[in-house]
This record gives structure tokens, sequence and C-alpha cells, in this order.
């Protein structure tokens, strides 16, 4: 396994073994399928669910969170004079625990709820280690997502040594490799393409400096477009990887810059992560039901309001979840905000009977809607991004004009966006990125139509290739989401 | 529309491979392709790490750091001028007419030393040059950078291919383009006899010599911007502590002996010239305040001319003493001088003059010390303070 810098790998081994007591503890109650489970079969499920969750989060906190609270822990105390300094212990983040831990936590709470448990029991007697492990630790998708649910990987694992040696190897390997060099391409030259200028940018406002409106806007939209193309790149991989070992993964990204709406974007970017949120956290917390006070006379009201409110969690916990940062609890609580608001329209137009007027569906309104939601994107992106808060309101400054940079007397690309090193092919990638990202069907349906045809073999063959000549060329950059 | 369809059904690009067959082709199919660009790029060659250029006149790209690699193999020089922005006016014409020999300058700008040290290790391997001129520039820095492309300068030749492998050269190749992002600006060979790097004369320089007034008409220009302000807080500000560190000490002689003086060890043939880039005296002024320790530096420069002394093909050059310091027409910003000081630096070799050694060093920094102290900087922090409305 080979991960991000920094990671602590040998810590990954423990979180399986410990959730696994937890699961089969949750299966066993009472499981017919376990015969070890007599002794315990008689305590109560739930207080193993909640300690298997507990100690997911926990782990989770403890080594993703300690440096982030222990820092504002000693700026608070510093202004109430108290001033504790306790020294920052640095930890290391075990390889790939943010994807893991939402794997584990699902597994949990489905065998506790007996829901999509069928995978699990299926001629089984008792849960198969090795299958859970493999669950949890299978590479492709182990380090930054998708993330996978048991209901769609167990039963791939089961049947796949009767797989083996049929002619369907063949046919996922051609469709592995063709994805695959997808992918590459998208990481080694589109994204890594937009990291240089990206990360020029953001280095300039970070330390306090300024850039100009064409760079500032360059270097957001720099950084939007390496976002997108990074983590979809990794996810195609993934998909390719898995399909050469005959297992197909999630789809992970549809089209999401096409969205019109934020609650679109969010179906359509990272779909895996939306999908976990909305199953073990905002439908628990209620979802748009909220059925706890469906008695209330007032019924109507609260399930808005109480809907809003578990949009806005599960936004803001999606931004914890990206790391901890001010930057990112800015983006999420930005996402939730703008969730609300969409909601909000959408009870307005479903009060006044809008939601069928002409102009509603008129280009003009589309393409609007469109502008409105991807620029906040990108504004937001800018939040997600900065390593520290004054980066971000510097950089936001710049786009809209705020603090006023001298533009160069001679409107050239090279001068023009000189502080992050762009150069007339910024311009390029950057109309390309728009074009290939509005224009073009995604990698999955491009996948769902292939066919092992000679043009396919050509392109393939050349995104690979080129991606792997760039790839010696250029330094290592590491994929963005495996920060997380 | 069912024409264009039925011609696609039947077109070769659609014949349908098979899996294995599309896996293959996959592998395989690009392999002619990458041989042929990989020749064509080879042929082509626009930065000269194979060959001089076929087909087409002599260019070279204006930054050496690439630049350097073609220069240093293929033309026929024996003497270089190695330094940075502070080298890069110096003519190698009036240094092969006042010193002998054959010498380009391959400064790089805003190299440090270790950077330099990735070409003189090239330069070394490949032949043994007669004469190298060398700038010190922040010589009580320890700062590294990693700039340099360094598969142009190792030992592999399979690599040296990986600089080309970018959209930007392969599409060049494809066309074989002469334009100057391609391959480098046309007039350089004849830039080659006097210094391609050569800043001296260009538009935005230019106007910035010769007073503070005009210093103040290029105030927002990046290389001045921080210095009205920096000159505006001087009487505020307390004096920077004044002190030897012995474990920086240790870290700066480390980076010279590592990146400079084995050099001159390993080369005795060679003959080195050394000079210490004469910066403005409001530049020593200001660092007595906000900038770096002087006493580290004359610790420093104590203990490399020490170093020289016992390497009979190397010499040390310094202007600190002189009263070119202290006129600020002679500078651009803070440090870097006219192209005189450049003439003033090759007469200096020529007639042995100015040299630095283990007999003078006391006095030269002592000299230098007491002219530090003796500059008015209140005239300029003056007018500073009026064009910011303090």
């Amino acid at each position: 396994m080979s991960g991000g810098g920094g990671q602590n790998n040998d810590l990954f081994i423990e979180s399986p073994l410990s959730s696994l007591a937890n699961d089969s503890f949750s299966l066993s109650n009472p499981n017919p399928f376990n015969p070890a489970s007599s002794k315990i079969h008689k305590l109560n499920p739930k207080f193993f669910l909640i300690l298997g969750i507990v100690f997911n989060l926990a782990l989770l906190g403890f080594f993703k969170y300690t440096d982030f609270f222990l820092e504002n822990f000693n700026a608070f105390s510093k202004i109430l004079s108290l001033d504790f300094a306790i020294p920052l212990p640095h930890i290391l983040l075990p390889l790939a625990i943010s994807f893991f831990t939402f794997q584990q936590i699902a597994f949990l709470v489905d065998c506790y709820r007996r829901v999509d448990t069928q995978d699990l029991q299926e001629e089984r007697k008792a849960l198969n280690f090795l299958d859970y492990c493999l669950f949890v630790c299978f590479f492709p998708q182990l380090i930054a997502g998708p993330i996978v649910h048991h209901k769609e990987m167990m039963p791939q694992f089961h049947t796949l040594f009767a797989r083996i040696g049929s002619f369907a190897v063949w046919g996922h390997c051609a469709k592995g490799i063709f994805i695959f060099s997808l992918g590459l391409f998208k990481k080694v030259v589109i994204a890594d393409s937009f990291a240089k200028w990206a990360n020029a940018g953001f280095a300039v406002v970070e330390q306090g400096g300024n850039l100009n409106i064409a760079e500032s806007w360059a270097t957001s939209l720099s950084y939007t477009f390496q976002l997108y193309f990074d983590f979809s790149g990794y996810c195609d991989m993934a998909i390719g990887l898995g399909l050469f070992f005959g297992i197909m993964l999630p789809i992970n990204f549809n089209s999401p810059y096409k969205s019109l709406n934020i609650s679109e974007f969010w179906r359509k970017w990272h779909i895996t992560l939306g999908r976990f949120l909305k199953d073990y956290l905002y439908i628990p917390l209620g979802g748009n039901q909220n059925k706890k006070y469906q008695d209330s006379k007032f019924y109507a009201i609260l399930n808005k309001v109480f809907t809003l409110r578990n949009l806005f969690i599960v936004a803001f916990l999606s931004g914890i979840w990206h790391g901890a940062g001010f930057g990112f609890i800015v983006w999420g609580s930005l996402h939730g905000l703008a969730m609300c608001v969409h909601r909000i329209y959408g009870f307005i137009l479903e009060r006044f009977q809008l939601q069928s007027a002409r102009f509603l569906k008129s280009k003009v309104y589309q393409v609007l809607c469109w502008f409105v939601t991807f620029n906040f994107l990108n504004c937001t992106w800018i939040f997600f991004r900065s390593e520290n808060m004054q980066g971000a309101i510097n950089l936001l400054k710049g786009m809209f004009g705020i603090v006023w940079v001298e533009m160069p007397q001679k409107i050239r690309a090279p001068l023009l966006l000189a502080n992050i090193e762009g150069r007339n092919d910024t311009l390029i990638y950057l109309a390309l990125a728009f074009i290939v990202c509005l224009c073009f069907s995604n990698s999955i349906k491009k996948l769902e139509q292939f066919s092992p045809n000679l043009l396919n073999a050509l392109f393939t063959g050349v995104l690979f290739c080129y991606s792997i000549l760039m790839l010696a060329s250029t330094s290592y950059t590491e994929f963005i989401y495996f920060n997380f | 529309m069912w024409n264009l369809k039925n011609q696609w059904n039947q077109s070769i690009f659609n014949k349908n491979l098979g899996e294995r067959g599309f896996i293959v082709g996959v592998l395989l199919i690009p392999m002619p392709f990458i041989v042929l660009l990989a020749i064509n790029l080879y042929l082509y060659d626009p930065v000269q790490i194979f060959h001089k250029p076929y087909f087409r006149e002599i260019t070279f790209f204006g930054d050496m750091r690439v630049a350097a690699r073609g220069i240093t193999q293929h033309y026929n020089f024996d003497s270089y001028i190695l330094g940075t922005s502070m080298l890069e006016n110096t003519s190698a014409k009036e240094a092969r007419e006042k010193l002998g020999g054959k010498w380009v300058n391959i400064s790089l700008s805003g190299s440090t030393f270790n950077e330099r040290a990735v070409v003189l290790e090239y330069l070394f391997k490949h032949q043994l040059p007669k004469q190298v001129l060398y700038s010190l520039d922040y010589l009580v820095s320890v700062h590294t950078r990693n700039n340099m492309p360094i598969q142009l300068y190792n030992d592999s030749s399979i690599d040296d291919f990986s600089f080309y492998f970018n959209d930007r050269f392969i599409l060049c190749s494809f066309v074989w383009s002469k334009d100057k992002n391609c391959v480098g600006k046309s007039d350089s060979e004849a830039r080659l006899e006097d210094s391609i790097v050569r800043w001296i004369d260009k538009e935005d320089i230019v106007g910035r010599f010769g007073g503070f007034e005009n210093w103040v008409k290029f105030k927002n220009h990046e290389q001045l911007k921080d210095v009205f302000k920096t000159l505006s807080q001087y009487e505020a500000s307390s004096p920077k502590e004044n002190s030897i560190i012995e474990e920086l000490n240790v870290a700066i002689q480390g980076n010279i002996t590592k990146n400079i003086l084995k050099f001159v060890k390993q080369n005795r043939q060679t003959q080195f010239y050394f000079v210490i880039p004469p910066y403005s005296r409001l530049n020593y002024k200001l660092n007595s305040k906000f900038g770096g320790n002087f006493l580290q530096f004359q610790s420093t420069l104590s203990w490399f001319v020490s170093e020289l002394g016992k390497y009979p093909n190397a010499t040390l050059y310094g202007f600190d003493d002189l009263d070119y310091a202290d006129e600020i027409a002679n500078y651009k910003d803070l440090t870097h001088y006219n192209v005189d000081m450049n003439l003033m630096q090759l007469d200096a070799i020529r007639d042995g003059k100015h040299i630095l050694t283990s007999e003078n060093i006391e006095e030269y920094l002592k000299t230098m010390e007491s002219k530090i102290l003796e500059y008015n900087i209140e005239p300029l922090a003056k007018v500073a303070k009026e064009m910011l409305g303090e």
C-alpha cells in the first residue's frame, strides 16, 4: 500500500480488527450464523453498536483533530491569560482513516438494523474475517474512495473465484485499462497542470500578498478544475484497478459541474460520501420527514425547519470530515447555508405553485442557475483549499476587486498572470476544462458505451502513454484526497 | 446521417479487436509513435542537450539553468562566468580581452550556491576549464534551492529525454517551430559573445539608475516597493542584535565547503576568481536594523579568506571599501549595481588589485564597517516618509 506522505500504515490494521469484534457482537444477537454467540447473545446489541461507532469516531477524532483542538485550546487559554501552551503532538494520520471509518460505521449500523445483510449471511455460518478485511482494505478504493458499501462489495467478493478463468475477465481488464487510462490522464496531465497555477496563486495570498483580478480568477478556477480532475481521475483509476480484479466499484462522479443547483451538485459530486451521509446521518436525523413531530399541529412548519436543520448539519459535518481547519468549517457552513437557501427557494415555489412556471423551464433561467451554482462552488472551494483564512479572504478580495492590484500595461497572458506563473497555456487549459466539463459525457458514460474497437485502443493507448511520459518528466504530485 | 453511420460501421477504426486484442493494442499501438516522437525530439533538440541545432540557426534560452548544459557541452569555451544577476552583465568579450581565454557568461539568475554546484559538477566532469569567475552572493545564507533541471546535469543520458516530454516541447517539435518559446531567442548566438543574460539594457531597468529620485519614479516596482516602507520605519526601529551564532557559522561554512571550496580543492589546474558583490551601503545600513547581522558576515568572510589561502588557484576580490557603494545612483535597487562595477571587477582581476588576503581582510572589513556607520540615511528616509504621507 503506498499512499500519502507521512501517513501511518501500521495503525490501519487496528481498526478493522476492533470493528469486526463489535460487528460480530452486533450480528450475533441473536445470530443463527455465529455459534460462538451463545455467551454474549444476551448482551444489549445497541450497546455494542454505540461502542463500535464511538470507537471508530474516537479514532478518527484522535488522529485527525487532536492538533487542531489543542492549537485552538492553546489560543483560547492565551486569551484568558492561562497560557497552557500544550505542545502539539503532530500525530501521523493512519492511511485512509476517513474512508474506512465510514465503511465500518455503515457495516455496524446495517448489522444492527439487519438491513442489507443478506450479502453477509448467504451460505455462511459465521462472518468471514478475510472477506471483511478485503471489504475494508480493498486497495484500489482504500486511500481516497469511493466509499463502498458492503452490500455492493461482498457479493462480488463471494463470486470472485468462480469468475476467474471466464471470458468476462478479459472484458473487465479491457474496460479497466480504458477507464484507468482516462483517470491517469485526468490526474497527470490536466489536474497537475492546474496545480502549478493554483499552488503559485495560493502561495502568494496565503503569505499575505494580493493578486490582480485576472490572477485571482485564474487561481480560483485552476483549483476548481484541479480538484475535480484530480479526484475524479483518482476514482476512474480506482474503478479501473477494481475491474482488473473483476470488481466493479460504485460511481463517484456524474458531471457535477453541470449542476444547476447545489442540491444537484451534491447528488453528482463524491456520490458515495453523499450516499453515506444521507443514509447514516440525514435520514436518522429525520431527513425531510421528521416523523417525530408528525402529531404536532405545527408539523408542516416544524418539518420544514427540521429539514433545514438536517441539511445544514449534514453539509457542516461533511466539511469537518474533510479536515481539521477553519477553512473546512467555513466551507461546510457555506454549503449548509446554500442547501438551506435552495430548499427555502423550493418551499417558496411550492407555496406559490410556481414549479411549473414557464420561465423556470427556459434556457435563460437554466444558464442563470448554472452560473450562480458554478460561481458559488468556485468561491467556496477557496476556503477548502487555502491553508489560512487570510489567504482565502485575500483571494476573494482580488477576485471581486475589493483590493485592486495594478494590471500590467500590456494585456498579455504571461504579464497578466505573472504572479501565478501563468502563460497562454493557462487560458487554453481553462477554456478546455470548461468545454470538457460542460459539453462532454463523463467517463462512466464512456465506460458504459465502451467497445473494444481500434479507435478506442488508439485513444486509450495515446492517453496512457502520454500520461506515463508526463509522469516521467514531472515531479510527484499527491492526490488531493489522500489528505482526507 | 445514415451514410456517415454506415461509413463508420465499415471503417477500420470501428473494427472490433476483441478484449484481448484491445489490451494488446493499447500497449503496443502507441510504441511506434513514441519511437518516432523520441527520434523527432532528438533531432529537434531545442535546448541542445544532444547536439548543436540541425537545420536551424543557433539559439539559446534566456534561462541559463536550462541553457548552460548545451553551452558547456557543445561549444568551445574554456573559461566561465558563473554568478547570479550580480555577474549577468559581465561581458565575456571584455573578459576575453582582459584576462585571456575563451570566456562565456553562464550566470544563473537568483541562484544559490547549491544550484551553481550542480553546474560546476557537470562542468568539471566533462572538461577542464581554465578559469571560473564566481560571485559570492549572500555569503551568510544557508538557504538552498532546487530549481535546476537536474536530469540535464546528471550522469544518465536516458532521462535527458524527460525534459522534453511535455506538451510545450512536443507541440514545438511537431512543426519544428523556431518560435522563441520553443527554441530561445534568435540573436542569442551573437549575444553569447557578450552575455545572453545581460539585463542592464532593459527598458524598465535603465530608468532606475541615476539617483534616488529615479527609484521614487518606480516606487511600485517589485524590487523597490518595500524599500520606502523600510526606510520610513528606520529611525523608529531599534538595532538588530548583532552577534555571531556558532551553529549558523558551522552551517554556513559547511555550505560553502560543499558547494564551492570542494571544486577549488579538486581542480587545482583551474583558476578561480571570487568576487564579493558590493551591495549598496544603504542595504547594509538597513540590514543593521531589519536584516542580516554584520558580525556574522565579517566572521564568514575572514574564514573564507583564510581557507582560500590554502589554494594558490583561487583569489578573492572585494570592493566594499570603495566609495562606489555610497552612491545610490550606481544602483537600480538595494543590491544591483551598474555595469561599470562589472568592468571594474574584470580590471581588478587583470591588474591584481582589490584582492582580499589574510593580511588585509581586517582592515578591509573595518573600512567597510565605518563606511556603513557613517552613511547618512536621513535624507532618503525623509523622502520615503513624505512619499508615504507619514
